[in-house]
């Protein structure tokens, strides 16, 4: 190939490297990979453990007093309220704080069933080939062929519930189709390699075969679409939340803050940028991360 | 080529059939769709009677699925209750024409600002440009569409008030000029478009740029410098009509995103589009109004990816006809 | 003498500056061609081979890779004081270059006559017309069949062998004074092998060309070769004419490179192994003090550890980079 394609083959083969660090080697190098590692764990546990040193709850109402003009409904920040007050008069804060959890916990959720979903899927698929595997990837394309927004719109709206897992549910449906056609495409080109083989030759059994020796296998594919999905899931519960469809109040999500926010935008505009600033800055850092991860695990996957 | 096209759309038509199997299943799963009416009592029981023969709910789900298909291809929609009875295809029309105006516009803005933007980052990889993009690109995907939409709206509606603040067209201009109606529905549409439009670029200048990467590390490109073809002919003529190839099927790629995103900016400008359709169709359980849409969309994408792949085998050489 | 000397490369350095290091991929190669010689470049991968000949065509891609150090004389002028204008004039109409890869090297959304054509109508004021019968008549002389039909025909409709006889005639199109072939037919099937040699070879009769034969394979070289030159680790260990070389190799490496091949000719005694050199190639970020080759070398001796050997000439034209060349009688 390429002549420094050939150079990294020809020098690569030297050090006795596990693969794990040579990843970690490569992922150190990636900068905006590494900020976002360390502003995602502060973020991460400023949603878990500031909602306990916050003055307010997140459904406390500030009540109106004469004395104080930064106390009561619609405040700018302020230092009796950080991120000033909404439209009835909660403290902006602790409701990022506490929507936080909400939002991060549906992210990873439902990548986490996704993957599940997936996997299983992907692997039965991909291992077992045949009219199973056409059955399952016909399936996918069929769920691949409805757009994404619209199809979370109507599940969002007939399966009953206006609570979290309603909303892990309905982003599980329409996310395991990546992961699964992924774990299939490597477990496709793996399962006549000598080392699959070799396990069954010595008599291991298709089960064990899928899980703890082609599983292992497909862990770069998917640590990278999980990481961008967490990214993406955040945004697909605000969208739905925004839309009105998503997570219901009086719950905090950083989805369901901006929901009423259009109409804030003449006289509150902080509650246009807290909740939005919160959600951008998770989803980049997701994002660079999977980014990063993708060029120290597989520069050559296409996600 | 015919052979191809032939092979390709008798492969689309079991995804045509199972898409709108889930779609009538999904939408079969809320139960009786109708027992939301008969708790009106400005409709009449001879009407739902009616309206549940037309639908085939006096028969078995499987004969029903299939009364409900043969409507859908001939074209017999039927009325949508929630909207006064009007015709479903008149408000799937008039909704479409909305939605393809601004997609459509925002979908060549996108193109004609990421592709280019995609080739020169790969050609001045690590330059100081190629940041900036990456950069720019990175902030495109991560910001949710809407929360974007407000800070245009409050920048250029509510600070500057440069542009309207929503809506499609100003009340009172129905009969202008044609040119007068026009600008003013660009100033309308510049927004929505905009938004649309950052939100799928800064996906497709990072798919542009690897797949021009990409080109520029293979041999035939070596190959064109060893014939002593200078840079410009090497990068711009052997290089990027290798790597526009797998641009083409961007076409195909971006329709699921444009529609999720349309959902969207037309809740936030208040475009009547078909996102606005199948939303307003599932708050008021209009459910064979949603069921009209919700495959009218799926079929768009899979023909979206039709055309995309028959292009795709124009351009392509290597693609085998026979 | 002097005046037919084609190329000739000066203490030649091109290195590669990667994250983990500097690979000194090519350090100080010294290597002439006259004019209609063909010259063997042999060694194992990653010895410089490839890098050598690209550094000749100013081909080496920055980043990573730079030329350092050193001279590149061709006709009489150092080309690495070239203009890039200057250089891309030179490329592919008085240097050309085939590579190991036929079934990548050629542009996919091409047809092979254009390809061909285009070639000639960057060096030579011709009209397409003209390019187009120039391609044709290269497509015939390398023993394509059909030309005409053939100069319509995508890369993807022809076979390895066919792709690379394209790559050949597109390389000769401008009749260049140099050919590098750099593993040019290593990739192929061992029949198409021989009939891509043999066409090089009759090309070579006919064109009158020198050919930089770039191969890890011997017997190419035994078959093609007028002098040679072994690599190892970015340096030429052995220099001599193809006689000198397979009769009487002086550097252990040559010597052991020799003693792979297997001959059917040879009686083996049975059990005995074919000689193979123990260990690898050494790492390039961390290279053994010394002669590089001395931890796989069987004659190592001390001074091998310390110190580097200079390259000698031990017998006219017989140049060897070694303190412990094998002098007769030391029982090669």
């Amino acid at each position: 190939m390429a002549i420094s394609q050939e150079y990294e083959s020809e020098l690569t083969t030297y050090k006795a490297e596990t693969y794990w660090q040579i990843v970690f080697k490569r992922l150190k190098k990636h900068k905006l990979a590494i900020i976002s590692l360390v502003l995602l764990i502060i973020i991460i546990l400023a949603c878990l453990i500031g909602p306990f040193f916050v003055k307010y709850h997140y459904n406390d109402m500030s009540n109106y007093d004469p004395d104080n003009p930064f106390v009561g409904e619609y405040k700018p920040p302020s230092k009796y309220h950080l991120f000033g007050t909404d439209e009835l008069g909660r403290d902006t804060l602790s409701r990022i704080l506490y929507g936080g959890r909400i939002s991060l916990f549906v992210g990873f959720a439902s990548v986490f069933s996704a993957i599940i979903i997936g996997v299983f899927v992907g692997a039965i698929s991909g291992y077992y080939g045949g009219i199973l595997d056409t059955l399952l990837m016909r399936f996918t394309d069929i769920m691949f062929s409805i757009p994404v927004m619209p199809l979370l719109v109507v599940l969002a709206t007939i399966i009953p519930g206006g609570g979290v897992w309603k909303i892990i549910l309905v982003i599980t449906i329409f996310g395991w189709m990546t992961d699964a056609r992924l774990v299939r495409g490597v477990y496709l080109s793996l399962k006549e390699q000598e080392f699959t083989e070799a396990a069954r030759a010595i008599g291991a059994s298709n089960s064990r075969i899928i899980w703890k020796h082609l599983l292992p296998n497909s862990m770069a594919p998917i640590i990278v679409s999980s990481t961008l999905g967490v990214g993406g899931n955040i945004i697909y519960e605000a969208s739905l939340s925004y839309l009105g469809f998503g997570i219901m109040p009086p719950t905090p999500s950083w989805g369901n803050m901006l929901q009423n926010a259009q109409s804030a935008m003449f006289n509150a505009p902080w509650l246009i940028w807290f909740p939005g600033i919160a959600i951008f800055i998770t989803v980049l850092a997701f994002n660079f991360l999977g980014d990063g991860l993708r060029d120290a695990l597989d520069p050559r996957l296409k996600l | 080529m015919r052979n191809y096209l032939i092979r390709r759309i008798l492969q689309m038509i079991p995804l045509l059939i199972g898409v709108a199997l889930v779609t009538f299943l999904v939408l079969n799963l809320v139960g009786d769709p109708f027992a939301q009416y008969a708790l009106n009592p400005r409709i009449k029981p001879e009407d739902i009677a009616r309206m549940k023969h037309a639908w085939g709910f006096d028969l078995p789900i499987h004969l029903r699925f299939f009364k409900w298909f043969w409507s859908m291809l001939t074209g017999n929609w039927g009325v949508s209750i929630f909207s006064g009875g009007r015709p479903v295809a008149e408000l799937v029309k008039n909704s479409l024409l909305w939605t393809l105006k601004f997609t459509v516009a925002s979908f060549i803005l996108a193109f004609i600002v990421a592709v280019p933007i995609g080739i020169y980052s790969a050609i001045h990889q690590y330059s100081i440009l190629d940041y900036f993009f990456t950069g720019f690109a990175f902030f495109g995907m991560s910001m949710p569409t809407f929360w974007f939409s407000f800070i245009l709206l409050m920048i250029f509606g509510v600070r500057l008030k440069w542009l309207p603040i929503g809506g499609v067209m100003t009340p009172g201009l129905e009969s202008a000029p044609f040119l007068v109606r026009l600008l003013d529905q660009t100033k309308y549409f510049i927004l929505p478009v905009v938004v649309l439009a950052f939100n799928t670029m800064g996906g497709w200048m990072r798919y542009s740029r690897s797949s021009m990467l990409e080109v520029i590390r293979q041999d035939y490109v070596r190959t064109a410098r060893a014939k002593g073809l200078s840079e410009r002919v090497v990068i711009y003529k052997h290089a990027l009509r290798n790597a526009l190839i797998p641009i083409i099927t961007l076409l195909g790629i971006a329709i699921p995103g444009l529609i999720s995103g349309a959902m969207i900016t037309e809740t936030v400008f208040g475009i009547p589009g078909m996102g606005r359709l199948t939303l307003n169709a599932m708050l008021n359980n209009d459910y064979p109004l949603a069921m009209v849409t919700l495959l009218l969309e799926s079929y768009l994408l899979i023909f979206g990816n039709l055309f995309a792949d028959i292009l795709y085998a124009v351009v392509d050489p290597r693609i085998k006809y026979t | 003498m002097k005046d037919d000397i084609l190329v000739q490369t000066k203490d030649l350095q091109t290195f590669f500056y990667t994250d983990e290091g500097v690979v000194r991929a090519v350090d100080g190669v010294d290597i002439k061609i006259s004019v209609g010689e063909t010259l063997g470049l042999v060694g194992e991968s990653g010895c410089g081979k490839s890098v050598t000949s690209l550094s000749i065509m100013r081909l080496i891609p920055w980043p990573p890779g730079k030329i350092v150090g050193g001279e590149i004389w061709f006709k009489g002028e150092d080309i690495l004081k070239k203009s890039e204008e200057e250089m891309r004039r030179i490329r592919g109409s008085q240097i050309s270059m085939i590579f190991q890869e036929p079934m990548t090297s050629l542009n996919p959304v091409f047809t092979v006559g254009y390809q061909i054509s285009e070639a000639v109508l960057v060096h030579q004021d011709v009209t397409e017309e003209e390019a187009k019968k120039r391609a044709i008549e290269m497509l015939d002389l390398v023993g394509i069949p059909d030309p005409e039909k053939r100069y319509n025909e995508y890369p993807h409709q022809m076979s390895g062998g066919m792709r690379q006889r394209v790559m050949i005639a597109m390389a000769l199109s401008c009749n260049p004074d140099l050919l590098i072939s750099d593993e040019a037919t290593t990739a192929l099937d061992v029949t198409i092998q021989a009939q891509i040699l043999e066409l090089m070879k009759d090309l070579k009769r006919k064109i009158g060309m020198a050919i930089l034969l770039i191969t890890h394979n011997l017997s190419v070289i035994a078959e093609m070769a007028d002098n040679v030159a072994v690599m190892y680790s970015g340096k030429i260990v052995e220099y001599s004419d193809i006689k000198t070389i397979f009769k009487s190799p002086q550097h252990p490496y040559t010597y052991g490179l020799l003693s792979s091949i297997p001959l059917v000719t040879k009686k083996r005694v049975k059990g005995q192994k074919l000689p193979i050199i123990e260990g690898v190639v050494p790492n390039p970020y961390h290279l053994p003090t010394g002669c590089y080759f001395n931890p796989r070398c069987p004659y190592s001796t001390k001074i091998c550890r310390e110190e580097d050997p200079k390259i000698e000439e031990i017998a006219p034209g017989h140049f060897v980079k070694c303190w412990n060349y094998l002098k007769p009688g030391m029982g090669v």
